[in-house]
């Protein structure tokens, strides 16, 4: 009866070892995944952080945007210039300004419109298809 | 069996068991108080302010942009008023009389949108109890210029005047929400949202027809001439007769959007091109003249003997001379007040105030700017005795500069009234286009042929009529003077005249058409040949020079 107990009961122990070593390495799988997240976690925080100073940047660069668009339409404002051209150049506009207008000299029509002009229809036909294929290729590149 | 029960793994893996049911029920299902305790830790709800848009001129250039300011508050709780004296010159008076002493209460705004010179310094101070939250300030960089049009803000970025007024539903974006995630510390770590960021964004955008160097140079010419006349007030406008595109439009006295002080002299807010009703003068002529050619109530041959003065009614008209025998063109060239007068002594008043309707006085010209006034012109019932005559020569009835503008630039352009549009194009804060202004033909009121000729007359009025001093050499410039008597309680004021201009140029071609207006000159002379045509003539010059 003793021997049968014993016999059961190292029989029983070493199952039980065996559960042990299950358990314990379930927890470790278990701890395992939880430093896992926990890294995960972190990296994700890191990344957050990193993306906030991006965003703080944005906002930089958005005020020194406006900041510079404010000082660039002060330098192009034309009574700034005036007094500038004035003041520092020591420019002078003449008291008696005349306008001369040049009236625009006839030389007759542009070279293409007398080639226009000129051909009878054929080399017309062929430029336009050659333009229209030339411009097909380039947009079915696009 | 015993045993097992007894084992330590047991405990322990009852342990994990609950560990991870609390886990899970905490992380799936969790108690709503739990949900707001943790939400309250990690995110925040924020307001982020939207800038108001841009308003560029025609080139691009930023006439009104909206730019990062600070404005500072105090937590009376925790703020020492013995500390207040550091805070002198930084901000108002009143309110560094306020924070001197004790206060109750956690919040105490003591300056708005300060400029960033004054907020740095006042950051340095590091005084405990005082805070400071970022907002937009409205800012036109280029100070007074153009203040007419552009108007101005409130304090809290709302249009009060101008286009600021007109286009607030483009412009104006209200403050939008953001929820952002913050750190155990408090600082912000990111935006809930994906795709939101921490500003918003506001891309509208009025773009002005307004050229600023034509409009710096009616400005600065039409100060000059109104500071030598120490005129009461002056409006100039700059348009293309063909299109009606407002190219230009000053209006004096004037303020500094930037300065609030400058907002106090009422006077100075007002817009005299829309808002300012007066009696045109002489510059009316050339548009009544041309009805009553165009009707054939005046042929061109005919031939008037002026004397110096007509009796019409219980009325004399005078005249500045005798002008002896003049024709339709010598009446407009010499501005012959009995010449006009005998003109419309015959004509039907019925089919000369619809001409007047027609040409857009009496009613709003739709420029696409607030304020606008329609003027005044009595109904044909009421043309009795002397008042069509007075009306020939341009008193009696009551226009804005805008209309008289619009109506010589249908002289101009061959008998088209051109609807007004000082905007380009609107965009909204997607940048899509909303508006885009185009030249619009509100009717025809003349004919071409009688248009040529009242060209061709206008260019004799300044070749060697009243307009003389117009003149500018190779500019082609055509135009009519006016010097119009001022009414007042029980008839005209002695003294007091509107001497005015209009012209346009080349007159074979009109590219541009200018009207000055200077009101109530009190030094030196008060025709309109003596005021307004030098001014009108410095204007030209300095066009020539740059376009």
């Amino acid at each position: 009866m003793n021997s049968h107990t014993l016999e059961l009961s190292s029989g029983y122990n070493q199952e039980i070892k065996g559960h042990g070593s299950l358990w314990i390495l379930a927890c470790a799988g278990i701890v395992a995944l939880l430093m896992g997240l926990v890294g995960l976690r972190l990296y994700s925080l890191n990344l957050e952080y990193q993306l906030a100073d991006i965003q703080r940047q944005i906002v930089l660069r958005e005020e020194e945007q406006s900041k510079l668009e404010k000082d660039l339409a002060g330098l192009l404002n034309p009574s700034r210039v005036y007094s500038y051209a004035r003041s520092e150049l020591g420019m002078k506009a003449s008291s008696s300004i005349g306008v001369v207008r040049v009236a625009a000299v006839n030389t007759g029509p542009p070279a293409y419109q007398e080639y226009d002009r000129a051909d009878s229809g054929v080399i017309k036909k062929a430029l336009v298809w050659l333009a229209d294929s030339v411009s097909r290729k380039a947009s079915a590149r696009q | 069996m015993k045993d097992l029960r007894k084992s330590p793994w047991l405990l322990l893996a009852a342990f994990i068991l609950v560990l991870l049911f609390r886990l899970y029920s905490r992380h799936v299902d969790p108690d709503p108080r739990i949900i707001s305790q943790a939400g309250s830790q990690y995110w925040a709800r924020l307001k982020v302010a939207a800038p108001r848009g841009f308003i560029r001129d025609r080139n691009g250039i930023a006439l009104a942009i909206s730019s990062h300011s600070l404005s500072f508050f105090i937590d009376p709780t925790l703020w020492d008023p013995g500390n207040a004296p550091l805070l002198q010159d930084l901000i108002p008076k009143a309110r560094l009389e306020k924070i001197s002493t004790k206060m109750e209460g956690r919040y105490y705004p003591i300056v708005r949108k300060v400029d960033p010179s004054v907020s740095d310094r006042i950051i340095s101070l590091k005084l405990p109890g005082l805070f400071w939250v970022k907002e937009t300030k409205r800012i036109y960089p280029q100070g007074s210029t153009l203040c007419h049009v552009l108007g101005f803000c409130s304090i809290d970025d709302a249009g009060l005047a101008g286009t600021e007024l007109f286009w607030d539903r483009i412009l104006y974006a209200p403050p939008e929400g953001r929820i952002i995630a913050k750190d155990a510390k408090g600082h912000f770590v990111d935006v809930a949202l994906p795709g939101h960021t921490l500003t918003a964004e506001n891309n509208s955008l009025v773009q002005l027809t307004i050229d600023s160097r034509l409009q710096h140079v009616l400005e600065q010419r039409l100060r000059e001439g109104a500071d030598r006349h120490r005129a009461e007030w002056a409006a100039a406008v700059l348009l293309e007769p063909s299109t009606g595109m407002i190219l230009g439009m000053a209006s004096l006295p004037d303020f500094n959007p930037n300065d609030r002080t400058t907002f106090a002299v009422k006077e100075s807010l007002r817009n005299n091109v829309l808002s300012r009703v007066f009696e045109p003068g002489s510059t009316f002529k050339p548009i009544i003249m041309s009805n009553l050619v165009d009707n054939g109530e005046v042929s061109l041959g005919t031939i008037v003997n002026c004397q110096g003065k007509i009796k019409v009614a219980d009325v004399t008209i005078h005249d500045v001379k005798a002008h002896g025998r003049v024709n339709p063109t010598s009446i407009i060239a010499d501005s012959c007040n009995v010449g006009m007068v005998s003109g419309i002594k015959n004509s039907d008043p019925f089919r000369t105030y619809s001409f007047l309707k027609r040409c857009g006085f009496g009613g709003l010209t739709g420029v696409e700017m607030p304020g606008e006034e329609s003027g005044l012109i009595m109904p044909p019932s009421q043309w009795r005795g002397s008042v069509p005559a007075a009306i020939a020569i341009g008193q009696g009835i009551g226009v804005t500069p805008l209309q008289l503008a619009l109506a010589t630039a249908s002289v101009a352009n061959g008998g088209k009234l051109m609807k007004p549009f000082i905007v380009y194009e609107i965009r909204d804060k997607e940048s899509k286009l909303e508006y885009k202004g185009k030249p619009i033909v509100l009717g025809e009121v003349m004919s071409t042929h009688t248009s040529q000729w009242m060209k061709e007359a206008m260019r004799q009025a300044v070749e060697k009529g009243t307009g003389r001093s117009a003149d500018v050499p190779g500019a082609k410039v055509a135009g009519k003077t006016g010097t119009a008597q001022v009414p007042g309680a029980g008839g005209y004021l002695k003294g007091s005249y509107t001497p005015s201009f209009v012209g346009f140029w080349p007159y074979d071609n009109p590219k541009y058409l200018l009207l000055i207006v200077i009101g109530n000159p009190r030094e030196g002379d008060f025709l309109g040949g003596k005021v307004a045509a030098p001014i009108f003539r410095s204007i030209v010059q300095d066009i020539e020079l740059i376009s």
